[in-house]
C-alpha cells in the first residue's frame, strides 16, 4: 500500500511533528543543505492543512520559526539573548504565515491557492529586510552556491533576490498541491512545474553579456580572530602586531601591480588617515598605479567615529570616503552613521560600497549601481561569528547582490571569507576563513543596468497583489470545511 | 476498523518513528556542532605567529596568549640585547642585564598609580619577572611569563619592583 498523501497530518502528533521536520529542513537548508530550500516548508504546509484550530495553526507556524530560527545559533557569539530573540521574531513570521495560509488558502481560485505558500514565504522574507537589522536568512541565500540552481539564480537579475526566493518557496507549494489537492489544484501546479523549469532554462541562457573594461584588484585578508582586535585596544604591542600583518600583506599587493588594493572593515584600529608613520608604511608609494580601498575608523573634527572605507592613492593622496549609512544596532553604537550611500571614484572607475550588514540589504547595492557603480565592494569582519553558518550565508547574500546589479563584486573579509563573484553568481577565487592572504583577481567594470536595478523590488508588488487576489472568497468560507470537502 | 485503514496507519507510523528518529539526530548533530563552534578554541596560524585563543590565567584575563619568557617580550618586543641576566635570576642579576643593554633600571618600593614607566614585578614564587605594560581603563596590563598579555582589576603583590623608565614602545 502506498503512501496516501492526502492523509499525512490528520493526528495531532504527526501534525507536530510535521512541524518540527519543517523547522529542522529550513535550518538544514540554511546551515549547509541549500537545495532544502525547495522543500523545507512541504511538511509545514501538510500540518496546516490539516489543522482544526486557529491556535494550532498559529503554534505550528510559530514552531518551524522557532526551530529554525536556532540554527543560526553563530549570532550567539554576541550574546545568547540575540538568538532567542532572533528566533522568537522568525517566528513571529511563521505565525502570520500559517495564520494567513490558513485564512486565504482556498478562499480563491485554484491557481492562486497553489501560489499562496510562494507569495506568503516572499512576504515573510521581505519583511525580514525591513528595518535597523536585516537578518540573513532567506532561500535565495541558501541556494546561492548550490551550482545546480543557478540558472534560477540568475534571474534574481530580473526579479531580485526575492523573485528567487519566491521562485524557490513555489517548489514546495506545487508540490503540496500535486499531493493533496483537488483536480485543479494538481493541473495547476503540474502548469506552474513546467513554467518553473521554463523560466529555468531562460535563466541559465540569460546570464550576463561578456566584456567591460577589466580592473585588477588584490583583497587583503588578514585572518585574525576578534581577540586580536579587542587585545590590541589594550596592549600597544598587539596593535603592532596587526599593523604589520597589514603593512606585509598590503606590500605584497601593490607589488602585483593592481589597480585596486582592498582592506577589509575596519582593518586597522588606529589613526591612519592622519599618522604621518602609518601612511608611509601602508598606503601605495608614489609612482605606484594603486589604489587603497581602506576600511578604517575615520574621526572628524567633531570627534565623531564613522565605520569607513577611504581612497588613498599613490604617494598618499587622499580621496573619497564612504561611511557605513547602516550600523549594526548596539554593537556599533560607539560609531555615527554615514549619511548617504553613493560609490567611490577612482579615475574612471566608479566602485560601490557595501560595509559588512548593508550587503545584506537588497536596495544598498542597488542604489550604488543606479548612481554608476561599474564594481560592488563587500568590506566585512566576520570573524565574530567564527566558523558558524552565518559566515558562509552572509557570503552567498553577496552573490545575490552580485547576480541582482549585475556586478562583478569583491567580498574583503578581515578573518575571511574573501572571494570574488562574477555578475553570474558564479566564483572566481576564494580566500578561506583565518588564513591571512591577499586574493589577487581581475574584474570587469560594467555599465548595464539590470531589471532588478531599473525596477526594484517590483516581484513584490506582485506578490501582494496575488495575496489580495487570494483574499477575494470564491468558494467555501472556512479551511476545515474545505478540507473536508475534498 | 478495516485492513486499509488499519495498514495506514501502520505506514503512518512507520515514516513518523523514521521523522523522530531523523529529528533527533540532526538536533543532536545540531547540539552538538553548536557547541563545537560556539566554544572554539582553535589556535589560529597567522602570518608571523601562533594566535591562541584569550583564557583566564593565574591572575586574571589573557587576552594576548603568548607562552614566552620575560626575556622572549624584553628581547622581541623591546629590542633589549645581551641574551638575558644571570643566574639565579634576582632583582640584581635583571638590572644588571638591562643596564648592559643601556636601559636605565631603578628598584623602587611602590609604584605610584599615576606613574606610567614600564617595570618588573617580582612576584614570589615566580622564577621570572611580570612586565607591567600599562593601564587600560581600570584595569592593569601586564605580561606573565609562561602565560601572555594579561589584564587585571588588581596586581599580585611584588616583593621588589624594577622600574624601568627609559623602556618605550611605539603605539603601532
Amino acid at each position: 500500500m502506498r503512501l496516501e498523501w492526502a492523509k499525512i497530518g490528520q493526528t495531532r502528533n504527526q501534525r507536530w511533528c510535521l512541524s518540527v521536520l519543517s523547522g529542522l529542513l529550513n535550518g538544514a537548508a540554511f546551515i549547509d543543505f541549500g537545495i532544502l530550500s525547495l522543500i523545507a516548508n512541504v511538511p509545514l504546509l501538510f500540518a496546516l492543512y490539516r489543522s482544526p484550530s486557529a491556535t494550532e495553526t498559529a503554534g505550528l507556524g510559530g514552531l518551524v520559526g522557532l526551530l529554525a530560527g536556532f540554527h543560526i545559533y553563530g549570532i550567539a557569539h554576541y550574546g545568547w539573548f540575540l538568538l532567542l530573540a532572533f528566533g522568537l521574531y522568525t517566528a513571529s513570521q511563521m505565525v502570520v504565515y500559517a495564520l494567513l495560509f490558513r485564512y486565504l488558502w482556498g478562499r480563491g481560485q485554484a491557481w492562486l491557492d497553489v501560489l499562496l505558500p510562494a507569495n506568503l514565504w516572499a512576504l515573510s522574507e521581505w519583511i525580514r529586510t525591513v528595518g535597523p537589522v536585516c537578518m540573513p536568512a532567506s532561500y535565495v541565500g541558501n541556494i546561492a552556491d548550490v551550482g545546480v540552481l543557478n540558472p534560477w539564480l540568475r534571474l534574481a537579475a530580473f526579479a531580485g533576490g526575492l523573485g528567487v526566493s519566491w521562485l524557490m518557496a513555489l517548489v514546495g507549494g506545487l508540490f503540496f498541491h500535486w499531493a493533496v489537492g483537488q483536480s485543479q489544484h494538481r493541473r495547476w501546479a503540474i502548469r506552474f512545474a513546467l513554467g518553473w523549469l521554463i523560466v529555468g532554462v531562460l535563466g541559465g541562457l540569460n546570464g550576463p553579456t561578456p566584456g567591460g573594461q577589466p580592473v585588477k584588484v588584490a583583497a587583503v585578508q588578514a585572518g585574525l580572530a576578534n581577540a586580536m582586535y579587542a587585545a590590541a585596544e589594550a596592549d600597544s604591542g598587539a596593535q603592532r602586531d596587526i599593523v604589520k600583518v597589514f603593512e606585509s600583506l598590503t606590500k605584497r599587493a601593490y607589488a602585483h601591480d593592481v589597480d585596486l588594493v582592498l582592506w577589509p572593515e575596519t582593518a586597522i584600529r588606529a589613526p591612519v588617515l592622519t599618522d604621518e608613520n602609518l601612511g608611509h608604511r601602508l598606503f601605495p608609494p608614489a609612482g605606484s598605479r594603486s589604489h587603497l580601498l581602506a576600511g578604517v575608523i575615520e574621526t572628524d573634527r567633531e570627534g565623531r567615529r564613522y565605520n569607513a572605507v577611504a581612497v588613498v592613492g599613490p604617494g598618499g593622496r587622499r580621496g573619497d570616503v564612504y561611511r557605513k549609512t547602516r550600523l549594526v544596532p548596539g554593537i556599533e553604537s560607539h560609531f555615527t552613521a554615514g549619511e548617504t550611500i553613493h560609490p567611490l571614484t577612482v579615475g574612471q572607475l566608479k566602485i560601490g560600497v557595501l560595509i559588512c550588514l548593508e550587503s545584506v540589504y537588497p536596495d544598498a547595492a542597488r542604489r550604488l549601481v543606479a548612481q554608476g557603480a561599474n564594481v560592488l565592494m563587500v568590506a566585512s569582519n566576520d570573524a565574530g561569528f567564527g566558523r558558524s553558518p552565518i559566515t558562509h550565508h552572509m557570503l552567498n547574500r553577496a552573490v545575490v547582490r552580485a547576480v541582482e546589479t549585475g556586478r562583478g563584486l569583491i567580498r574583503v573579509g578581515q578573518a575571511g571569507v574573501t572571494r570574488l563573484i562574477r555578475p553570474d553568481g558564479t566564483i572566481d577565487g576564494t580566500l578561506e576563513l583565518f588564513v591571512p592572504d591577499i586574493l589577487v583577481d581581475t574584474m570587469q567594470a560594467r555599465t548595464q543596468l539590470t531589471t532588478y536595478v531599473r525596477w526594484g523590488n517590483w516581484w513584490l508588488y506582485i506578490v501582494l497583489m496575488l495575496v489580495s487576489l487570494s483574499a477575494f472568497p470564491r468558494r467555501s468560507p472556512s479551511i476545515n470545511a474545505r478540507v473536508n470537502e475534498m | 476498523m478495516t485492513d486499509d485503514e488499519s495498514q495506514r496507519r501502520s505506514i503512518f507510523q512507520q515514516w513518523t518513528t523514521w521523522a523522530v528518529i531523523a529529528i533527533v539526530s540532526w538536533f543532536g548533530y545540531l547540539a552538538s556542532r553548536a557547541y563545537t563552534e560556539l566554544t572554539d578554541r582553535t589556535s589560529i596560524q597567522g602570518l608571523f605567529r601562533v594566535y591562541d585563543r584569550p583564557f583566564q590565567g593565574s591572575y586574571g584575563s589573557v587576552v594576548d596568549p603568548r607562552p614566552w619568557t620575560t626575556v622572549d617580550i624584553l628581547t622581541k618586543r623591546f629590542g633589549v640585547r645581551g641574551g638575558g641576566p644571570q643566574l639565579p635570576s634576582t632583582p640584581k642579576a635583571w638590572c644588571d642585564w638591562l643596564s648592559a643593554a643601556q636601559i636605565a633600571c631603578r628598584v623602587v618600593d611602590q609604584a605610584s598609580e599615576a606613574d606610567n614607566a614600564l617595570r618588573l614585578r617580582f612576584v614570589p614564587g615566580q622564577s621570572e619577572p611580570h612586565l607591567w605594560l600599562g593601564r587600560f581603563g581600570l584595569n592593569h596590563v601586564f605580561f606573565v611569563p609562561g602565560e601572555g598579555v594579561t589584564l587585571s582589576a588588581g596586581l599580585p603583590p611584588a616583593a621588589t619592583i624594577l622600574r624601568l623608565p627609559e623602556l618605550r614602545e611605539a603605539p603601532w
